[in-house]
Parts: C-alpha cells; sequence; structure tokens
C-alpha cells in the first residue's frame, strides 16, 4: 500500500508524535547549538518541532519520488511537470 | 551606526542599509566578516547572481566617516520601487516563498543558509522576484536545525494557506502582523479541511502547538520540571528534507483569481469597442508626448493601459484594489516574461499607511511615489461617487503622486455613474465636467482635453502646477 502522503489519517499523525514525545523524553539532552548571528528569535517549540516535522517529510518525499516513479512505469501522464523541483539541478 | 539605518534595517548586527547623499548603501560589520567572506568566495554569491536571485552589489570606500564596527561597505543595485508582502497578490507571494527555499537549498551547497526567512527580504523586480539581503546568509555547520522555519512559516506559508482556503484577502493580516501571522491565529482560522494535507497539520497546525507548549510564559510546568528544552541538532539531510517539503507544499497551493468584483470587467459590456480603441489611441499619444520613465495605473485592472505605457518605454506600478486583476496581472507578466510592469494590490480610498517602529519601519504609499505620470482611468466615479471624496481632495492626493495626471472624467450621464446612483441619494451637486475642471484646476493645468468617441467620457492630459 502506497503511503498517500497528503492524507495520512489524523491518527496515524498523532501516533508519530506521541513515539516521538517518549523518545524525546527518554533520550539524553540533545546538542546545545551556539548561534552567533542569527539575530532573530527562532522560537524554542519552532526548534523542537524541526525534528519530527523533518523525519515524516523525509517520508513524504521518498513517498512522492517513489510514486513518480510508478506513475511513469505504468505510462500514467505525469501531471504538469514540477520544473522547480529539478531548477538547480547543474 | 546603527543609528545611520534606514527603514527597518536596525535589527541585524551583521550590517544596516543607509542613504548618503540619494545613494544606497549597506555597511558590513565586523562580525559577519568570515560569513561575508564565505559568501563571496564559496560561490554562491556568483551562483545567486547569475541566476538573477539576488541583487548584485559593488563594494566600495565608506561614505562619509566610518564606524569602529565597519568591515565593508557595499552598494547594491537599486531596486526602482519598493513594495511589500500585504501589497502582493498570491502567486507573488508564493513565487517569493518559493525563492526563498530555493535560496536555502542553493546556499546549503555551498555550506551556508539563510538565518531569517521573512518576506521582506524579497522584492520584485523585472517582473520576478529576487533576493535583497545580502547580509542574510550565514556559514552552516552541519547538524544545526533552521533559525528561519519559524520565520518561513509565519510570513509565508500561513498567508498563503489562509489565502487559498479560506479567503483572498486575509494577506492583509500580514499588515497587522509585521512578523507574519501567528501560527495559533492562522489554525483558528483555517477551515477543517486544511487539516486534511498532512503537510500543513504539522508545519502550522502541530507547529503552533509546539510553540505553545514551549514557549516560556505559557509552560507552566510542574515544580521542578524547568530545565528549558535545549535545541536539537538536525542533520543536513533531515533539513533538506525539511526544505523539499516545505517547497512542495507551497507549490501545491492554488487559487483560482475569479469570482471577485472586477475580475470580468472587459467582458462586460462597459464599453464600445470603438470607444475602447479611442481611447487607448489617445492614453498612447499622451504617454507618447510626456516619454516618462516610470508610470502609475492607478486602477490598472488586467493592465490593459499599463501595457501600453511599457510599450512606450517606462516602468509601470500597476495598481489595483482587486485580488483576482493583479493576480491575473502577475500572471500575464509571468507567462510573456515581461520585465516593465509590476502589479500591486492597492485599495486606494485605503492606501498602505506606514507601519513598524516609531511609523517608520514600512513606509506609506506617497513616499514611495517616483512616478512621472499617474494614469487615472475609469476610477474617478469610484472615488468621488462611491466613497464620496471631494473632486478637490482627489486632486490634492494625485498631485503628490506625479507631476503629469492622465485622467479620464465620467459624468453621471455615464451608464455606470447611473448605475452608482440608482440606489442612493445624489449628493454631488459638483460633480460635472465644470466642478472637475474647476477642482483639478487648483493643482493642475488643463494641457489636452478629449471627448472620448461614442460615449460621454472626457479624457484630459494635466501638469501639476509648480506652486502646487
Amino acid at each position: 500500500m502506497l503511503i498517500q502522503s497528503r492524507f495520512i489519517p489524523i491518527s496515524c499523525a498523532i501516533s508519530l508524535l506521541v513515539i516521538a514525545g517518549v523518545a524525546s523524553a527518554s533520550s539524553p539532552a540533545g546538542n546545545v547549538v551556539e548561534f552567533q548571528l542569527a539575530y532573530i528569535d527562532p522560537g524554542a517549540g519552532s526548534f523542537l518541532v524541526q525534528a519530527l516535522v523533518a523525519m515524516v517529510a523525509g517520508i513524504a518525499v521518498t513517498g512522492r519520488v517513489y510514486w513518480s516513479k510508478i506513475k511513469s512505469i505504468l505510462g500514467l501522464a505525469s501531471a504538469e511537470e514540477d520544473e522547480d523541483a529539478h531548477a538547480d539541478d547543474d | 551606526m546603527i543609528d545611520r539605518a534606514i527603514g527597518a534595517s536596525f535589527r541585524d548586527p551583521s550590517g544596516f542599509i543607509f542613504e548618503h547623499e540619494g545613494r544606497l548603501y549597506r555597511q558590513v560589520n565586523q562580525r559577519y566578516r568570515e560569513d561575508y567572506d564565505q559568501l563571496m568566495n564559496s560561490g554562491l554569491y556568483e551562483t545567486l547572481t547569475s541566476k538573477g536571485l539576488l541583487v548584485a552589489h559593488r563594494e566600495v570606500d565608506p561614505p562619509g566617516a566610518a564606524s569602529p564596527d565597519h568591515y565593508k561597505t557595499l552598494q547594491p543595485d537599486p531596486i526602482p520601487f519598493i513594495s511589500y508582502p500585504y501589497e502582493w497578490s498570491f502567486s507573488q507571494l508564493k513565487d517569493a516563498a518559493l525563492l526563498t527555499l530555493r535560496l536555502q537549498k542553493l546556499a546549503l551547497r555551498h555550506d551556508m543558509f539563510l538565518k531569517d526567512a521573512t518576506a521582506y527580504n524579497i522584492q520584485f523586480h523585472r517582473g520576478r522576484p529576487i533576493m535583497i539581503d545580502t547580509l542574510s546568509f550565514e556559514r552552516y555547520e552541519d547538524g544545526t536545525p533552521w533559525v528561519g522555519y519559524r520565520q518561513f512559516c509565519q510570513h509565508f506559508l500561513a498567508p498563503l494557506a489562509l489565502m487559498c482556503k479560506r479567503d483572498v484577502r486575509l494577506s492583509a493580516m500580514l499588515r497587522t502582523h509585521l512578523d507574519g501571522i501567528p501560527l495559533d491565529l492562522a489554525t483558528s482560522l483555517l477551515p477543517a479541511r486544511a487539516w486534511l494535507s498532512r503537510a500543513l497539520w504539522m508545519h502550522l497546525r502541530l507547529h503552533a502547538r509546539y510553540q505553545r507548549n514551549f514557549e516560556g510564559a505559557g509552560a507552566v510546568g510542574k515544580e521542578g520540571e524547568g530545565e528549558a528544552p535545549k535545541a536539537r541538532s538536525l542533520s543536513r539531510a533531515a533539513l533538506g528534507n525539511l526544505i523539499e517539503d516545505l517547497r512542495a507544499t507551497i507549490k501545491g497551493l492554488q487559487w483560482k483569481p475569479a469570482g471577485t468584483e472586477w475580475a470580468e470587467y472587459y467582458s462586460g459590456d462597459s464599453y464600445e469597442d470603438d470607444s475602447l480603441a479611442h481611447k487607448q489611441d489617445l492614453v498612447r499619444q499622451h504617454v507618447k508626448s510626456i516619454a516618462p520613465k516610470s508610470v502609475w495605473d492607478l486602477g490598472a485592472n488586467t493592465g490593459v493601459y499599463s501595457r501600453i505605457a511599457a510599450e512606450e518605454g517606462a516602468c509601470v506600478n500597476a495598481f489595483d484594489v482587486d485580488p483576482a486583476c493583479v493576480e491575473r496581472n502577475y500572471r500575464e507578466v509571468r507567462k510573456e516574461k515581461e520585465e516593465s510592469i509590476l502589479p500591486l494590490l492597492l485599495d486606494l480610498v485605503n492606501p498602505s499607511p506606514a507601519i513598524g517602529w516609531a511609523h517608520a519601519e514600512r513606509s506609506n504609499l506617497a513616499e514611495r511615489a517616483n512616478a512621472d505620470l499617474v494614469l487615472a482611468l475609469a476610477l474617478i466615479h469610484h472615488i468621488a461617487i462611491s466613497n464620496n471624496v471631494p473632486l478637490h481632495n482627489v486632486a490634492a492626493y494625485f498631485a503628490r503622486l506625479a507631476e503629469h495626471l492622465v485622467i479620464e472624467f465620467v459624468p453621471k450621464s455615464d451608464p455606470k455613474v447611473m448605475t452608482l446612483l440608482a440606489t442612493r441619494e445624489d449628493v454631488f451637486p459638483h460633480y460635472d465636467r465644470e466642478g472637475f475642471e474647476a477642482a483639478f484646476a487648483q493643482h493642475f493645468e488643463i494641457l489636452k482635453s478629449d471627448p472620448i468617441r461614442n460615449s460621454e467620457r472626457t479624457l484630459y492630459l494635466l501638469r501639476r502646477r509648480a506652486d502646487s
């Protein structure tokens, strides 16, 4: 069953949240990263959520790549070539 | 010295923008030295400027006395007109967002990243978005989470989601929220169907929840649970996935420019073909005779007359109050790769005010006026009748904007005005040609006036009085 990245049911997402919550609670304190020049307030919450979001994003990004591969194997016309994604692939 | 900085350029300790004898400069401070050197030497500056993604600059000697902080002085290529995110259409904001992510992706290849992700770092130049904050690039160390993630979500993702999933007019919230729309507010305004998107749910809703739980005062923990959470490290690959996910999400947000009041203006029967052609002819003649470098087209709709002015060599700001018109105009600019037209959102009876600290971070519209010629076609009746602004006041305001004015007087006998007056008291005794000419004569002299063939309207070419 392909992961339709757009429509993971809320329950799935919540269980991911729980797993991440448990994982972060049990692991030792993460690295303190120093910011010399970043003058804006990044937001403590924004930092913490990034790891989780990036992990799920990784699944979604991979899912999208495989989904378009499958589409081209099956000969389905890929809707509107996403040129932006490849604009800087020099 | 920071007190020489102009506008909003006082927050970043890496440097600031200032003006000297009418020219714009950027001071680079000592603390930014290594990052600046890496930007220039790693090839990133070269890559970005050659692709037209970053404003180019020259290194110059500091004009006047340099402060002890000073490392270098740059003279950036000037942008002719500064516009703000609350003046942009949906696709303009979307393209600005995509540019920001593209910059981040390219920066990472050179071991740099964006230390902020504010929409005010982007301007429109020659028809496309461009980055103006050269000092936004910082050296990247593997493992660093993205400092700009919160700002990106607030400046770009939240307003775009609100515009396409709730109401396109919500971009106006960017005027009251200088640092982008707070995520909890955006979350409360988005409809339930927005949360069917896993990406929006995570980047906005989940993000807002984490903000609430971990941001200082909100995190009322139990006694002894006071340890502040430390920033987790984020691998380069994970950061890359985050950026790519944001890119695909933004790309997937769509808005159709239709269903607004003015979207179908030209397809209605407000004009006979004959009068349209005559009016276009007259406008072209006037533009040719003035030969303006820069034109403001007020109430530009989808830019028919803006394009006439552009064809005659002018740079044109095409203003309209209707988001669908601005959007269509911009899509046309993008599709035809036009370089002389900048479509912008503007409500002339409530134009962009000065906002920010000391009312001076983002300037009001009239302060940015740089036009040689203003076009006010099929507009006066909306201001004077629909909005009850006396003709004298309209003339006074237009006189602040430019030296020349091409304006179309639309009398009460015109079907459009008859419609406006059909459902209200006619409290406009002086709204006729004589009254119009008298009101405008206080600020302008009439160079030419021509009745438009097959209509009741008159087209005027006016020049501001020297004493105005």
